[in-house]
Protein backbone atom coordinates (compact mmCIF):
# COMPACT_ATOMS: atom_id res chain seq x y z
CA UNK A 1 0.00 0.00 0.00
CA UNK A 2 1.14 2.96 -0.98
CA UNK A 3 1.75 5.44 1.85
CA UNK A 4 0.22 8.68 1.52
CA UNK A 5 0.64 12.18 3.44
CA UNK A 6 -2.79 12.91 4.25
CA UNK A 7 -3.96 10.26 6.63
CA UNK A 8 -6.11 10.96 9.85
CA UNK A 9 -3.56 10.94 12.16
CA UNK A 10 -1.18 13.47 10.31
CA UNK A 11 -4.35 15.73 10.05
CA UNK A 12 -5.41 15.32 13.66
CA UNK A 13 -1.76 16.39 14.52
CA UNK A 14 -1.39 19.30 12.17
CA UNK A 15 -4.83 20.71 12.91
CA UNK A 16 -3.79 20.31 17.16
CA UNK A 17 -0.14 22.10 16.10
CA UNK A 18 -1.61 24.93 13.98
CA UNK A 19 -4.28 25.23 16.95
CA UNK A 20 -1.88 25.40 19.77
CA UNK A 21 0.31 27.50 18.01
CA UNK A 22 -2.70 30.02 17.41
CA UNK A 23 -3.37 29.45 20.64
CA UNK A 24 0.03 31.00 22.39
CA UNK A 25 0.43 33.63 19.49
CA UNK A 26 -3.36 34.94 20.78
CA UNK A 27 -2.18 34.69 24.32
CA UNK A 28 0.83 36.11 23.89
CA UNK A 29 -0.57 39.19 21.79
CA UNK A 30 -4.02 39.97 22.80
CA UNK A 31 -4.95 38.19 26.36
CA UNK A 32 -1.71 39.02 28.04
CA UNK A 33 -2.70 42.25 28.90
CA UNK A 34 -5.07 41.35 31.50
CA UNK A 35 -2.47 39.74 33.65
CA UNK A 36 0.09 41.49 35.42
CA UNK A 37 4.16 41.28 33.97
CA UNK A 38 4.85 38.48 36.31
CA UNK A 39 2.36 36.46 35.48
CA UNK A 40 3.30 36.97 31.60
CA UNK A 41 6.54 35.87 32.37
CA UNK A 42 5.57 32.75 34.09
CA UNK A 43 2.46 31.79 32.17
CA UNK A 44 5.12 31.66 28.74
CA UNK A 45 8.10 30.00 30.45
CA UNK A 46 5.04 27.41 31.93
CA UNK A 47 3.47 26.84 28.05
CA UNK A 48 7.39 26.40 26.88
CA UNK A 49 8.02 23.87 29.46
CA UNK A 50 4.87 22.22 28.56
CA UNK A 51 5.26 21.78 25.25
CA UNK A 52 9.03 20.93 25.52
CA UNK A 53 7.94 18.13 28.05
CA UNK A 54 5.31 17.31 25.80
CA UNK A 55 8.15 16.59 23.00
CA UNK A 56 10.03 15.01 25.08
CA UNK A 57 7.27 12.41 26.05
CA UNK A 58 6.40 11.45 21.99
CA UNK A 59 10.23 11.52 21.27
CA UNK A 60 10.33 8.66 23.84
CA UNK A 61 7.30 7.24 22.18
CA UNK A 62 6.93 7.63 18.43
CA UNK A 63 9.81 5.42 16.35
CA UNK A 64 8.43 6.96 13.25
CA UNK A 65 6.19 10.23 13.22
CA UNK A 66 7.03 12.36 10.63
CA UNK A 67 4.38 14.33 9.50
CA UNK A 68 5.29 15.08 6.07
CA UNK A 69 6.91 11.57 4.15
CA UNK A 70 8.43 13.65 1.69
CA UNK A 71 12.54 14.62 0.88
CA UNK A 72 13.31 17.68 2.66
CA UNK A 73 10.21 17.81 5.56
CA UNK A 74 11.51 14.77 7.75
CA UNK A 75 12.29 16.60 10.32
CA UNK A 76 9.17 17.74 10.95
CA UNK A 77 7.89 15.36 13.65
CA UNK A 78 5.35 15.72 16.46
CA UNK A 79 8.32 16.16 18.87
CA UNK A 80 10.18 18.65 16.35
CA UNK A 81 6.86 20.76 16.33
CA UNK A 82 6.46 20.40 19.92
CA UNK A 83 9.79 21.97 20.36
CA UNK A 84 9.06 24.48 17.98
CA UNK A 85 6.17 25.71 20.28
CA UNK A 86 7.85 25.22 23.06
CA UNK A 87 10.91 27.64 21.77
CA UNK A 88 8.32 30.40 20.75
CA UNK A 89 6.84 30.17 24.05
CA UNK A 90 10.35 30.76 25.90
CA UNK A 91 11.14 33.58 23.28
CA UNK A 92 8.17 35.13 24.89
CA UNK A 93 8.70 34.42 28.28
CA UNK A 94 12.57 35.92 27.60
CA UNK A 95 10.83 39.16 25.72
CA UNK A 96 8.48 39.61 28.66
CA UNK A 97 11.59 39.46 31.07
CA UNK A 98 13.32 41.67 29.70
CA UNK A 99 10.38 43.88 29.54
CA UNK A 100 9.66 43.98 33.07
CA UNK A 101 9.87 47.45 34.78
CA UNK A 102 10.77 45.73 38.58
CA UNK A 103 13.95 45.21 37.48
CA UNK A 104 16.96 46.92 36.48
CA UNK A 105 18.75 46.41 33.27
CA UNK A 106 21.99 45.51 34.70
CA UNK A 107 20.00 42.87 36.60
CA UNK A 108 17.93 41.55 33.48
CA UNK A 109 20.53 41.05 31.19
CA UNK A 110 23.14 39.12 33.92
CA UNK A 111 19.92 37.26 34.72
CA UNK A 112 19.52 36.35 30.94
CA UNK A 113 23.47 35.92 29.88
CA UNK A 114 23.67 33.44 33.15
CA UNK A 115 20.27 31.36 32.29
CA UNK A 116 21.07 31.06 28.52
CA UNK A 117 24.42 29.83 29.31
CA UNK A 118 23.01 27.64 32.37
CA UNK A 119 20.42 25.92 29.68
CA UNK A 120 23.62 25.59 27.23
CA UNK A 121 25.32 23.34 29.62
CA UNK A 122 22.87 21.78 31.50
CA UNK A 123 21.39 20.76 28.01
CA UNK A 124 24.47 19.84 26.48
CA UNK A 125 26.15 17.58 29.61
CA UNK A 126 22.51 15.89 30.73
CA UNK A 127 20.45 15.27 27.13
CA UNK A 128 22.44 12.71 24.80
CA UNK A 129 22.15 13.68 21.09
CA UNK A 130 19.66 11.95 19.33
CA UNK A 131 20.90 8.63 17.59
CA UNK A 132 21.37 8.55 13.81
CA UNK A 133 18.39 5.89 13.51
CA UNK A 134 16.12 8.75 14.56
CA UNK B 1 5.25 6.42 32.92
CA UNK B 2 8.62 6.96 35.57
CA UNK B 3 11.48 8.42 34.21
CA UNK B 4 14.33 5.77 34.25
CA UNK B 5 15.65 8.01 37.15
CA UNK B 6 13.53 7.90 39.20
CA UNK B 7 12.03 11.83 39.03
CA UNK B 8 8.90 12.66 36.80
CA UNK B 9 8.35 11.44 33.32
CA UNK B 10 8.26 13.88 30.51
CA UNK B 11 4.37 13.42 30.46
CA UNK B 12 3.83 14.56 34.03
CA UNK B 13 6.06 17.48 33.44
CA UNK B 14 3.77 18.90 30.91
CA UNK B 15 0.33 18.07 32.99
CA UNK B 16 2.36 20.27 35.96
CA UNK B 17 3.22 22.69 34.21
CA UNK B 18 -0.06 23.02 32.78
CA UNK B 19 -2.10 22.79 35.84
CA UNK B 20 0.21 25.41 37.37
CA UNK B 21 -0.25 27.54 33.94
CA UNK B 22 -3.74 27.73 34.55
CA UNK B 23 -3.19 28.28 37.94
CA UNK B 24 -0.85 31.17 37.52
CA UNK B 25 -3.42 33.16 35.27
CA UNK B 26 -6.29 32.22 36.79
CA UNK B 27 -4.90 33.69 40.12
CA UNK B 28 -3.77 36.63 38.57
CA UNK B 29 -6.78 37.34 36.65
CA UNK B 30 -8.96 37.06 40.15
CA UNK B 31 -6.39 38.99 42.11
CA UNK B 32 -6.42 41.93 39.15
CA UNK B 33 -9.57 42.58 38.43
CA UNK B 34 -9.35 46.74 39.52
CA UNK B 35 -10.09 49.99 37.62
CA UNK B 36 -7.34 51.94 37.56
CA UNK B 37 -6.48 55.74 37.21
CA UNK B 38 -2.93 56.08 36.21
CA UNK B 39 -1.30 59.60 35.42
CA UNK B 40 1.82 59.82 32.89
CA UNK B 41 5.14 61.50 34.49
CA UNK B 42 8.50 61.02 32.70
CA UNK B 43 7.04 58.49 29.89
CA UNK B 44 6.05 56.15 33.21
CA UNK B 45 2.47 55.18 33.73
CA UNK B 46 1.74 55.97 37.55
CA UNK B 47 -1.44 54.32 39.55
CA UNK B 48 -2.70 57.25 41.69
CA UNK B 49 -6.57 55.49 42.21
CA UNK B 50 -7.91 52.14 42.28
CA UNK B 51 -11.22 50.50 42.52
CA UNK B 52 -11.20 46.59 42.78
CA UNK B 53 -13.74 45.22 40.62
CA UNK B 54 -16.11 43.25 43.04
CA UNK B 55 -15.05 45.36 46.67
CA UNK B 56 -16.73 48.72 47.78
CA UNK B 57 -13.44 49.48 49.16
CA UNK B 58 -11.12 52.05 47.74
CA UNK B 59 -7.23 52.09 48.05
CA UNK B 60 -5.44 55.49 47.86
CA UNK B 61 -2.14 56.77 46.17
CA UNK B 62 -0.97 59.69 46.42
CA UNK B 63 2.22 61.28 44.02
CA UNK B 64 4.10 64.10 43.68
CA UNK B 65 3.76 64.73 39.57
CA UNK B 66 6.12 67.44 38.10
CA UNK B 67 5.05 69.17 35.06
CA UNK B 68 5.84 72.42 33.83
CA UNK B 69 3.23 75.82 34.38
CA UNK B 70 0.20 75.02 31.62
CA UNK B 71 2.08 71.70 30.84
CA UNK B 72 -0.41 68.96 30.28
CA UNK B 73 -0.90 65.66 32.27
CA UNK B 74 -2.13 62.25 30.49
CA UNK B 75 -4.58 60.60 32.70
CA UNK B 76 -5.74 57.28 31.79
CA UNK B 77 -7.92 54.54 32.83
CA UNK B 78 -6.86 50.81 33.30
CA UNK B 79 -9.63 48.31 33.60
CA UNK B 80 -7.77 44.92 34.73
CA UNK B 81 -4.57 45.73 33.63
CA UNK B 82 -5.55 46.72 30.37
CA UNK B 83 -5.58 50.38 28.81
CA UNK B 84 -9.01 51.46 27.88
CA UNK B 85 -8.98 55.12 27.50
CA UNK B 86 -7.24 58.44 28.30
CA UNK B 87 -8.22 61.14 29.63
CA UNK B 88 -6.31 64.94 28.92
CA UNK B 89 -5.80 66.52 31.48
CA UNK B 90 -4.56 70.06 31.86
CA UNK B 91 -3.28 72.24 34.44
CA UNK B 92 -3.34 75.66 34.28
CA UNK B 93 -0.84 76.98 37.27
CA UNK B 94 -1.01 80.48 37.03
CA UNK B 95 -4.53 80.62 37.29
CA UNK B 96 -4.99 77.59 39.46
CA UNK B 97 -7.74 75.86 37.49
CA UNK B 98 -7.61 72.45 35.49
CA UNK B 99 -9.21 70.85 33.48
CA UNK B 100 -10.39 66.99 32.57
CA UNK B 101 -12.18 66.23 29.71
CA UNK B 102 -13.00 62.42 29.44
CA UNK B 103 -12.53 60.17 26.22
CA UNK B 104 -13.78 57.64 24.37
CA UNK B 105 -14.05 54.68 26.80
CA UNK B 106 -14.93 50.87 25.89
CA UNK B 107 -17.62 50.52 28.37
CA UNK B 108 -18.73 47.26 27.38
CA UNK B 109 -15.44 46.03 28.44
CA UNK B 110 -16.70 47.47 31.85
CA UNK B 111 -20.18 46.07 32.01
CA UNK B 112 -21.30 49.68 32.30
CA UNK B 113 -22.76 52.30 30.53
CA UNK B 114 -20.63 55.00 30.15
CA UNK B 115 -22.86 57.61 31.44
CA UNK B 116 -22.40 55.80 34.94
CA UNK B 117 -18.23 56.31 34.47
CA UNK B 118 -17.23 59.64 35.77
CA UNK B 119 -13.71 61.20 36.06
CA UNK B 120 -13.97 64.55 38.42
CA UNK B 121 -11.29 67.05 39.19
CA UNK B 122 -10.84 69.67 41.69
CA UNK B 123 -8.17 72.17 42.32
CA UNK B 124 -7.07 72.92 46.08
CA UNK B 125 -6.54 76.53 45.79
CA UNK B 126 -3.24 77.61 47.76
CA UNK B 127 -4.26 80.03 50.46
CA UNK B 128 -3.73 83.08 49.23
CA UNK B 129 -4.86 82.70 45.40
CA UNK B 130 -4.13 86.59 44.14
CA UNK B 131 -1.22 86.17 45.26
CA UNK B 132 -0.30 83.63 43.20
CA UNK B 133 0.63 80.56 43.04
CA UNK B 134 3.04 80.05 45.95
CA UNK B 135 5.85 78.17 43.77
CA UNK B 136 7.55 76.39 47.09
CA UNK B 137 4.37 74.45 47.12
CA UNK B 138 2.93 72.13 45.16
CA UNK B 139 -0.71 72.88 44.01
CA UNK B 140 -2.99 69.67 44.90
CA UNK B 141 -5.40 68.22 42.43
CA UNK B 142 -8.01 65.99 43.73
CA UNK B 143 -9.76 63.59 41.38
CA UNK B 144 -12.45 61.55 41.72
CA UNK B 145 -12.80 58.24 39.56
CA UNK B 146 -16.27 56.57 39.71
CA UNK B 147 -17.59 53.33 38.01
CA UNK B 148 -20.73 52.06 38.99
CA UNK B 149 -20.94 53.86 42.49
CA UNK B 150 -17.76 53.06 43.36
CA UNK B 151 -15.27 55.53 44.02
CA UNK B 152 -11.44 55.78 43.96
CA UNK B 153 -10.79 59.14 45.21
CA UNK B 154 -6.81 60.60 44.15
CA UNK B 155 -4.67 62.79 44.40
CA UNK B 156 -1.72 64.70 42.48
CA UNK B 157 0.81 67.14 43.60
CA UNK B 158 1.76 69.02 41.10
CA UNK B 159 4.83 70.95 41.13
CA UNK B 160 6.71 73.40 39.09
CA UNK B 161 9.89 71.80 37.55
CA UNK B 162 13.17 73.78 38.77
CA UNK B 163 14.36 75.31 35.51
Amino acid sequence: MTRTVFHMRNVLVTIGILTAGIGIVYFAAEFIDQISPWSRMASLALLAVMCTALGRHFEAEEADSELVDREGWRWLRVPTALYVLGLVAALGAIIVFLGLEDLSRLVKAAIAIALGLGIVVVGARRFDEPSADG
Amino acid sequence: MASERGGFSALQVAILAGALLVVVVGADVALNRTISLQVEQADDWQTIGQIPRERSDVRHHDTLIEVNRSDEVDVRIVVDNQHLATFEASYDIRHHTERIASGPLAADRLGVSEERFTVTGDTLLPDSPEEGWDRSRPVRVDLRLTVDGNSADAWLDVEEVPR
